[in-house]
């Protein structure tokens, strides 16, 4: 802010008074819109109440389609016309798509606008792997009586799409059965481009509610509302232009027969969503997606969060649907449950209706149909699903090479050290502060040379001084956010001054790779990576900390069209120079902040600026169990809580919950006391590195399931619902949750003092104690109740389950890559278990041309089996993976002499006679215990055995008798 | 990866030719990889070929130790492999002292310092052996440590040498002080006796004097004139709070807030104060135009002062017996006396020689009268006022060797316990050292003050005041002396008060070396003084349990 406010001594006390709150103070609330202050969202959701106030039968779409025209195969379009305004043309358009078992598009826009404005309709371009998905040629469609139906999909799925002529409906059906309605509510509305008339908008004024009528104009009240605020909006100190007027969207979808919607993240609310209008509403305000920069976000509450993924998700027991609604510019959704179905209700400030069906039939499928739309989340660094150590700041090299080496005095894993915005002189990003940092490349080589990386902070607002390199080539390339004038939009962030790249500009995009070219920016290596903060972007003085939404970008886009992707361009182009800086290409790590459907193809996210109390602790889950099934899988918290200063027992709490996030990071504001695991002491310390160092041991676990979501899009960390979307009791569970496939089921303790913790089990197989191999015996549908004192916590190992580990902890996880492995084996009900093991380079592409290893683990009761994978599973759709030869691949090959030291057989029976690993006899121990087919709890069996003398590449089997 | 390829060769060899490790399974405890030999005897075989884990917890086959395999809850099966957590690996660094490197260190690729013989990474082979040069270095800089030491402990001598004569001084000086406070105290007593019996006469009549209305309402005056002070001292004092708060927020407030209100009362403040828009640099300027209120007239707090302090009583003295008139002639030597006032209060004891001399010549020569004592003390009667001022002259004597002693036993006190174990700190009360960092200068005072002054407009900030020694350890003891804090700074915006924890280690010179700020407004400086550079005897101490805690850490 550089205009002075005048201010009488009397606000000054005030000011002052607030100032000297306490910090308990957390998220000001009023700094952001609520639905009532932005004109498009009070005009367009108030076509909800009068949809509900008006008799049964009464209100009716305006909205109709004429007969439809065949575009291409898989493709069609219907006019559309509105009776409100006959003279405006739009075209609704459906294709089947040719991948997903039947996904439909649908888009409507208008066409032949009589004025100069055009919607935004390029969400799609950026948010999916295609713009244009290919065409289903199977698809049919009838025309009859008013109707279209299309008949498409599998011929096992039954799929069809009935779309009702006048007024419109359209309706997806599996055999039969309504899945999922478009305006069943006749809530769709798509405002069209009006030229700013003054009598008129003068008369509005006059009459707020009621338009008044002259001559042969129709009365539109019953549907549209008036708005002062059509051409032009000031909230608070700021004044939206508004050059395109109107250009709002409303949309309902209508899911039949189901109780629980998950999905629309970013929110600090519960993954099943609660009502947010309603008798039953939890929240007074719909669900908003629009990317903002909050300051304490309150832990249950619908505002915007940083990131958006306008994906929704309808389950019950018979069926799982989907919808992914694509659009960038600010959406309210309002959620509502009725006892025949779920009913939403979509509005938007501007661009294009360009909605995705997705049909299920299970939660396993929604996440491949997403995948094969937005793609997945591609193979990451291995060493960045390790344990990763932040802090605003470390100061400077001595602080760093401190803490490096302070986690090997206490033995403490640690891969990455991160430096936050102070490293960079006058946090001009890129040039690092030489009084505090006179030679980073000594510096990240120091770190590195113990197989570690750094990271550093690259933040999209730039300093404006023609100094600064990027600030006078970005000038001088013209690749700015302009303002409404044309003029380089200017606001104040961390660098005070600053602009803003405007990454939609094709223009800025081979300037930034070269950016992080080793040869540009000379004061980094290949050991050093990139996290881009405050992308949404962050602007302090822009109106709810922002950028005005008339701001203008490539193409003359407004900034209201595209704001929510915008984060995503930062973090695709920092990816790609980091993809770019070497050959062969090495896999980049950027963490972003800000996200939108498409960004997990770029890297990790985080929550962003959490506070350090038990309540956002607990509401973490919830949150990256919203990312997880919305394809964003790559994320985590910061372990701590950014704001404050945690207990000791509240911190290790989350040290266990952050172990078991995908995304594994302590990061803390500045003004917090310095908390490293290392700092504090025993048992604290102890606990710490015990969590940590389960961490590393569990990374074969962790590989496994980030390859597997590699593939097919699934969560890595999955709700009970996902896992098992047959059992009702389990829809809305958010605490507790399951890794990958491989049968750990985690709960993290998130109250203080909790002695002892619940675990919900659905299914009827054993499971077992991780820590102490106690067996509770098969039984659906049971909560168990563990003891879990500040050192310990629920984690579970699901009967059946083959879990890879490595026991060896080394000082950063790339100097494990050829320690042996153990199996843990808990056997099922029916004495049986199966697992996986996959494992590549783990930093580069070369498992795109064959180089891994990935094993089935197999345990039928009498062998245990260790087989090459098949080389593509039917699921996968991903490019990358290629034929492969498990036994000669240079991979394989250098792993070979890796082997298996040990062999833990949980649940057995009883103890076998004989061991022989391919015809060997082996050395083993047994111990008595509870069998996993019994009903008895307690300890269970375990049989141990040592070095078997296998190893991981070459098939083999052992043979218990 | 680089060297994959060789690694992967390596263990082919290494774990490909069981049958031949096998046949060389070790016999002799010294030929059992990675184990120190303070060990040896708990590893001997025994005929029934086997081995109990140290922590007696289990019996194992003797084949099974350095099987890579962890069998022993203590690691203790395991010295020469990665098998076990808690294990450790003992290197013999030919060349160089022998060292130790946790299990998890074994076979990583790294080359680590304390294994300079590269022995734990047998299986990589990744490191050749580098003790000589390690040795080499590690001699010299030990032998650099050595000769600081040597020279630092000279110098620290020469502290406590100093401190010795100090010493001896101050307790001489306390005995004379000692004997000086009995004299004074018997005069003091002298001339309380005499005060009493003059006020005891002069006290009826004051009484009578004070019974007039006019006293009575002088001292209502007074007593509201009080109360109207304190009211406006408080209001100042709250007014000075917010100001110094206003001005901290606007000098430490962090711009990078994102707070928009915070900025705003910044800004507020600085027009407000007249500071606005002016650059920083430009601060001096608008200095000149005062606010408005101090163009007021003013009362001046002196004014009230005088108010406040006019001895009423004093005056009725004047106002009453005024006829009995031995006052008319304008006082004889009356500047003499006047001179007093002008005096500063170090050369006041020799003035007050020269004068009386002065004027005792003048009387005797006719010149001047004798000094009227109601002219300097007209509180009361002229006769009380006169004993009064020699008594209270006596006991502020008195009061002044009391607190000298005071200081002086406090001093000797701490030469005994916080001054260093040979009181060689006292030396360094109050030196100072200082050093540039960044935009700001750091200066610390021992046994004072921090403080940081910026380089830019010169303003200061006080981070502390000496607390005391680190409490962590044992009085007395040298790692007691290792550190310093320094507390109760001024507050920092939206943070704590700031504070210095100053580590001192042994230098040739007292020298601020670092400063760091780990936490915000919680500084680490890092300072050397030969003051710690303890003798040789002691070093040996040191050196060992040195190296001991480095083994005890690798443990």
């Amino acid at each position: 802010m550089r205009s002075s406010l005048p201010l009488s001594p009397l606000s000054l006390l005030l000011v002052l008074s607030l100032v000297l709150l306490p910090l308990t103070m957390a998220v000001k609330e009023e700094d952001f819109k609520k639905c009532s202050q932005s004109s498009f969202c009070r005009r367009l959701r108030s076509i909800a109440n009068k949809q509900e106030s008006a008799p049964s039968g009464t209100f009716n779409s305006p909205y109709s389609l004429s007969p439809p025209q065949a575009i291409e195969d898989g493709s069609w379009k219907w006019p559309l016309e509105s009776s409100l305004y006959p003279e405006v043309k739009f075209e609704f358009r459906a294709d089947v798509l040719a991948e997903g078992d039947g996904i439909i598009r649908l888009r409507i826009d208008v066409i032949d606008s009589t004025t100069p404005f055009k919607r935004y309709n390029e969400t799609a371009r950026w948010a999916l792997l295609d713009t244009n998905p290919p065409l289903s040629s199977s698809a049919t469609i009838k025309t009859s009586s008013g109707k279209s139906i299309i008949t498409y999909g599998p011929s096992s799925s039954k799929l069809s799409l009935e779309i009702q002529h006048s007024p419109l409906k359209v309706t997806q059906l599996r055999n039969g059965k309504p899945e999922i309605v478009f305006n069943e509510r006749s809530l769709f509305h798509m405002e069209h481009f009006r030229i700013k008339d003054v009598e008129s908008a003068q008369e509005i004024l006059s009459e707020s509610e009621q338009v008044v009528l002259k001559g042969d104009q129709q009365d539109r009240s019953w549907f549209e509302e008036s708005d002062i605020d059509a051409f032009e909006e000031t909230w608070k100190k700021w004044r939206d232009s508004k050059p395109k007027g109107l250009e709002g969207f409303s949309l309902d979808l209508t899911f039949p027969g189901v109780k629980h919607v998950y999905g629309l993240p970013e929110h600090a609310s519960p993954l099943s969503l609660p009502d947010t209008i309603g008798p039953n509403a939890h929240y007074s305000d719909p669900y908003r997606l629009y990317n903002v920069d909050i300051f304490e976000y309150l832990a249950d509450s619908p505002m915007s969060l940083y990131g958006a993924i306008p994906l929704l998700h309808a389950h019950s027991k018979g069926h799982s649907v989907g919808v992914l609604n694509l659009v960038a510019s600010d959406t309210f959704v309002d959620v509502k449950h009725d006892n025949d179905a779920v009913r939403t209700h979509w509005v938007s400030e501007s661009g294009i209706l360009d909605v995705l069906l997705l049909p299920g039939p299970k939660p396993q499928q929604l996440f491949e149909q997403y995948a094969v739309l937005t793609g997945p989340t591609p193979l990451p660094p291995q060493w960045s699903t390790a344990y990763h150590q932040c802090r605003w700041n470390y100061n400077d090299e001595a602080d760093v090479l401190e803490v490096d080496r302070k986690f090997d005095e206490a033995d403490i894993p640690l891969d990455v050290t991160w430096l936050d915005i102070e490293y960079a002189e006058e946090h001009r990003y890129f040039d690092w502060n030489n009084r505090f940092f006179p030679d980073p490349v000594k510096m990240i080589d120091a770190v590195a040379s113990k197989g570690r990386k750094m990271v550093v902070i690259v933040d999209p607002h730039i300093k404006k001084t023609d100094s600064f390199r990027i600030y006078s080539d970005a000038k001088e390339l013209d690749v700015l956010i302009k303002k409404s004038d044309g003029n380089n939009f200017e606001g104040w962030c961390w660098t005070g001054s600053s602009v803003w790249v405007d990454f939609f500009n094709e223009k800025s995009w081979a300037w930034w790779t070269k950016m992080f070219d080793l040869k540009t920016w000379k004061d980094s290596t290949n050991a050093l990576f990139i996290w881009n903060d405050m992308n949404e972007p962050s602007v302090f003085d822009g109106p709810e900390i922002s950028m005005p939404r008339d701001n203008i970008h490539a193409g003359g886009w407004e900034h209201r069209d595209v704001h929510n992707i915008n984060g995503m361009m930062f973090h695709n182009q920092t990816a790609h120079a980091l993809i770019a800086r070497e050959t062969p290409a090495k896999r980049p790590f950027v963490l972003s902040r800000s996200f939108f459907a498409g960004s997990q193809r770029y890297g990790a996210i985080w929550t962003g600026d959490n506070m350090g109390d038990w309540e956002h602790l607990a509401g973490e889950t919830a949150m990256l169990l919203s990312n997880n099934i919305a394809g964003m899988v790559f994320s985590g918290a910061d372990v701590g809580g950014f704001f404050g200063n945690p207990t000791p027992e509240l911190l290790v709490r989350w040290y266990q919950a952050g172990a078991f996030m995908p995304f594994f990071r302590a990061h803390a504001h500045i003004d917090t006391k310095r908390r490293e695991p290392y700092l504090f002491d025993e048992p604290i310390r102890g606990y710490l590195r015990d969590i940590i160092r389960l961490r590393y041991q569990l990374l074969p676990v962790w590989y496994n399931a980030f390859h597997d979501s590699s593939l097919t899009g699934v969560p890595i960390m999955r709700p009970q619902y996902a896992v098992f979307p047959e059992d009702e009791q389990g829809f809305a569970i958010d605490d507790q949750y399951y890794i990958g496939d491989s049968g750990l089921l985690f709960k993290p303790v998130v109250k203080e003092g909790a002695e002892t913790s619940e675990v919900y089990i659905s299914d009827a197989q054993p499971y077992y104690n991780y820590f102490t191999h106690h067996l509770y015996p098969a039984s659906a549908h049971q909560t168990l109740s563990l003891s879990t004192p500040l050192s310990t916590f629920p984690l579970l190992i699901q009967g059946g389950s083959i879990i890879p580990i490595r026991q060896r902890v080394r000082r950063s996880s790339p100097l494990m890559w050829q320690d042996p492995f153990t199996l843990t084996i808990a056997l099922s009900k029916d004495g049986k278990a199966s697992g996986q093991l996959y494992l590549d380079d783990g930093v580069s592409y070369s498992y795109q041309q064959g180089e891994y290893i990935w094993k089935d683990l197999r345990f039928d009761g009498n062998t245990l089996k260790s087989t090459s994978k098949a080389n593509i599973e039917p699921t996968s759709r991903e490019e990358g993976v290629v034929a492969y030869d498990p036994e000669n691949n240079s991979w394989a090959q250098a792993v070979s002499h890796v082997k298996i030291e040990s062999i833990v057989i949980l649940g057995m029976k009883g103890e076998p006679k004989t061991i022989k690993a391919d015809g060997q006899e082996v050395d083993w121990v047994y111990e008595n215990g509870v069998a996993s087919n019994g009903k008895r709890e307690g300890e269970s069996s375990m049989l141990i055995i040592k070095n078997p003398g296998v190893g991981i590449v070459g098939d083999w089997e052992i043979v218990f008798s | 990866m680089p060297s994959l390829a060789l690694f992967s060769l390596v263990f082919l060899l290494a774990y490909s030719a069981p049958s031949l490790a096998a046949e060389n399974k070790p016999v002799t405890p010294s030929s059992i990889r990675g184990l120190n030999p303070a060990l040896y005897d708990k590893y001997e075989p025994n005929p029934a070929g086997t081995f109990q884990c140290l922590d007696g917890s289990k019996i194992i086959k003797y084949s099974a130790i350095n099987d890579d395999y962890c069998d022993c809850p203590d690691g203790s099966d395991e010295p020469g492999t990665s098998a076990c957590h808690n294990g450790v690996f003992w290197c013999k660094n030919q060349g160089h002292i022998p060292g130790q490197v946790l299990s998890s260190r074994v076979n990583d690729g790294i080359c680590d310092p304390e294994c300079c013989d590269g022995s734990d990474e047998w299986a990589t082979g990744a490191c050749p052996d580098k003790c000589a040069e390690i040795g080499k270095k590690f001699r010299e800089e030990e032998e650099a440590i050595r000769k600081t030491r040597k020279t630092g402990s000279k110098v620290r001598g020469t502290y406590i040498k100093w401190a010795q004569g100090e010493k001896t001084r101050l307790e001489s000086e306390l005995e004379s002080k000692k004997k000086e406070v009995k004299d004074k105290e018997q005069e003091v007593e002298k001339a309380r006796v005499a005060l009493e019996k003059t006020e005891s006469k002069s006290k009826e009549d004051l009484e009578k004097k004070k019974l007039s209305p006019l006293y009575q309402s002088l001292l209502t005056h007074r007593l509201t004139l009080t109360r109207l002070r304190s009211k406006s001292q408080r209001l100042q004092s709250e007014l000075d709070t917010l100001h110094s708060l206003l001005d901290e927020l606007s000098k430490g407030y962090n711009p990078n807030y994102q707070d928009m209100a915070v900025k705003a009362a910044v800004v507020g403040y600085e027009e407000l104060t007249g500071k606005a828009a002016a650059s920083p640099s430009e601060e001096e300027k608008p200095q000149v135009d005062q606010p408005p209120q101090e163009q007021e007239e003013e009362i001046k707090d002196w004014e009230l002062d005088e108010l406040e302090r006019k001895d009423l009583e004093g005056l009725l003295w004047q106002a009453g017996p005024e006829d009995e008139g031995d006052d008319d002639d304008e006082e004889e030597g009356g500047l003499l006396w006047k001179i007093d006032e002008y005096i500063p209060d170090s050369l006041y004891d020799s003035w007050e020689g020269v004068r009386d001399t002065a004027i005792e010549w003048m009387i005797r020569l006719g010149l001047i009268g004798k000094k009227k004592a109601s002219k300097t003390s007209i509180a009361e009667g002229p006769h009380v006022a006169a004993a009064r001022e020699k008594h209270r002259n006596l006991s502020n004597e008195l009061n002044k060797l009391n607190n000298a002693i005071t200081n002086t036993e406090n001093t000797l006190e701490k030469m005994d316990k916080e001054y260093g174990p040979q009181a060689e700190w006292k030396k360094l009360d109050g030196v100072c050292v200082d050093k540039v960092s960044g935009d700001y200068t750091y200066e610390l005072c021992f046994f004072g003050k921090a403080t940081q002054k910026s380089n830019k407009d010169g303003a200061t900030n006080h981070m502390g005041t000496f607390s005391g020694w680190n409490t962590a350890a044992e009085q007395g003891s040298f790692d007691y002396y290792t550190k310093q804090l320094y507390k109760n700074g001024a507050r920092c915006w939206n943070g704590p008060l700031r504070s210095v924890a100053v580590d001192l280690s042994c230098g040739t010179q007292n020298a601020l070396l670092s400063i760091s700020e780990p936490e915000k407004c919680e500084y680490r400086y890092k300072v050397t003084t030969p003051a710690l550079c303890w003798p040789d005897e002691t070093e040996g101490g040191e050196v060992k349990s040195e190296d001991e805690e480095k083994i005890k850490e690798e443990l």
